[in-house]
């Protein structure tokens, strides 16, 4: 099991969907932290834990752009897998509902036509 | 008072032979009266303990009574009743506090619920605009967190884990309200999602009313109702035996 702590090794304030929308985007997390990580863990059978404890909002464009987007740009990757190997996770109640909110854009993504 | 024969006689004794021949009377000596105790001036009170009395001198330990019986358990009486009220007015300002704190969060939780209701009818009845989108965008998303925050606060019983009925709630307002174009140069216009979230808040706002309706029947008075409780079903075990 690895463990991704966004707060500390991303950044604690998460920004829009795009790079161009600014620093700490979702595409900048999906491409830089989420996807090597996840596919590492992948390859070594492993979970990958993504605590959001410490970070200021999760905003749903981020959200979307790095979860949903995880299916979208990783080919041949599928929504059992992701259920397997990552678990959204935070102490934080105020936090609770997007963690859901981020598995709803998964199984959103998962739904729509390739 | 001694008595004699050949002296003067004596009062109630016979006289002549008849004194000669009827056996003497026993002399009753006359009985002195209550000596009066001293150091007692005139009208002072006199005090009695039990049959006792007392001198206005020995006063003194009545107060002294006073000090040794009626004083401790007085005072221990006040202690206890001052702590006891510390307690109770510590409890009510407690449950006080903690109502207006909830019914504070869910007063402002309905407005923002409001100006989300606008927000995302003003957004999804237009498509992407360059200039606008971005603005409406970061005004939902702050408005999404601060609800999440507002009804973690007002609605505890709904809130008890991540699979609680709360965060369920708000993370199907936070899917109407977004949904995966959100945010994207790309989005057209929508008018089903547009009246969605208006549906979806609605019943939002009535869960969370009962939900707090069902924690303050719950939690009303806590200490006073339970001991009120236990007493009803004691009263009502000793009525049946």
């Amino acid at each position: 099991m690895t463990t991704l702590q966004v707060a500390r090794e991303f950044s604690p304030y998460l920004g829009g969907r795009y790079r161009d929308d600014g620093p700490w985007s979702g595409e900048q997390f999906r491409d830089e932290m989420l996807r090597p990580r996840l596919l590492e863990a992948i390859q070594q059978h492993a979970t990958l834990h993504i605590n959001f404890d410490g970070v200021a909002g999760m905003p749903p464009s981020f959200l979307e752009e790095a979860f949903g987007g995880l299916l979208r740009t990783v080919p041949g990757l599928e929504l059992k897998t992701l259920n397997e190997r990552l678990k959204l996770d935070a102490e934080d109640p105020e936090l609770w509902p997007f963690l859901k909110l981020a598995q709803k854009f998964m199984e959103h993504q998962a739904e729509r036509p390739h | 008072m001694a008595v004699s024969k050949a002296g003067p006689e004596v009062h109630g004794a016979p006289s002549g032979a008849a004194a000669l021949t009827a056996p003497p009377r026993p002399v009753v000596p006359e009985i002195a009266p209550a000596p009066v105790l001293a150091n007692n001036p005139p009208n002072q009170t006199n005090y009695y303990i039990g049959s006792e009395p007392v001198s206005a001198s020995t006063t003194h330990s009545v107060s002294g009574w006073l000090v040794d019986k009626v004083a401790p358990p007085l005072i221990s009486g006040l202690i206890i009743s001052a702590i006891v009220s510390v307690i109770i007015a510590r409890a009510m300002e407690r449950y006080r506090g903690e109502r207006d704190h909830v019914n504070r969060a869910a007063d402002a939780l309905r407005s923002q619920l409001l100006a989300l209701q606008k927000a995302t009818t003003a957004y999804w009845l237009s498509s992407y605009d360059s200039e606008k989108s971005a603005l409406q965008e970061a005004e939902i998303e702050f408005l999404l967190q601060d609800i999440a925050g507002l009804a973690s606060a007002c609605g505890a019983e709904l809130w008890q884990n991540q699979a609680g009925e709360g965060p369920q709630l708000v993370a199907e307002l936070a899917e109407q309200a977004t949904g995966p174009d959100f945010g994207t140069k790309t989005r057209i216009s929508d008018r089903k999602r547009a009246t969605a979230v208006t549906r979806v808040a609605a019943r939002f706002t009535g869960r969370l009313t009962s939900g707090r309706r069902e924690y303050f029947n719950r939690h009303k008075a806590g200490w006073f109702a339970s001991r009120a409780r236990l007493a009803s079903k004691a009263w009502r075990g000793m009525r049946r035996k």
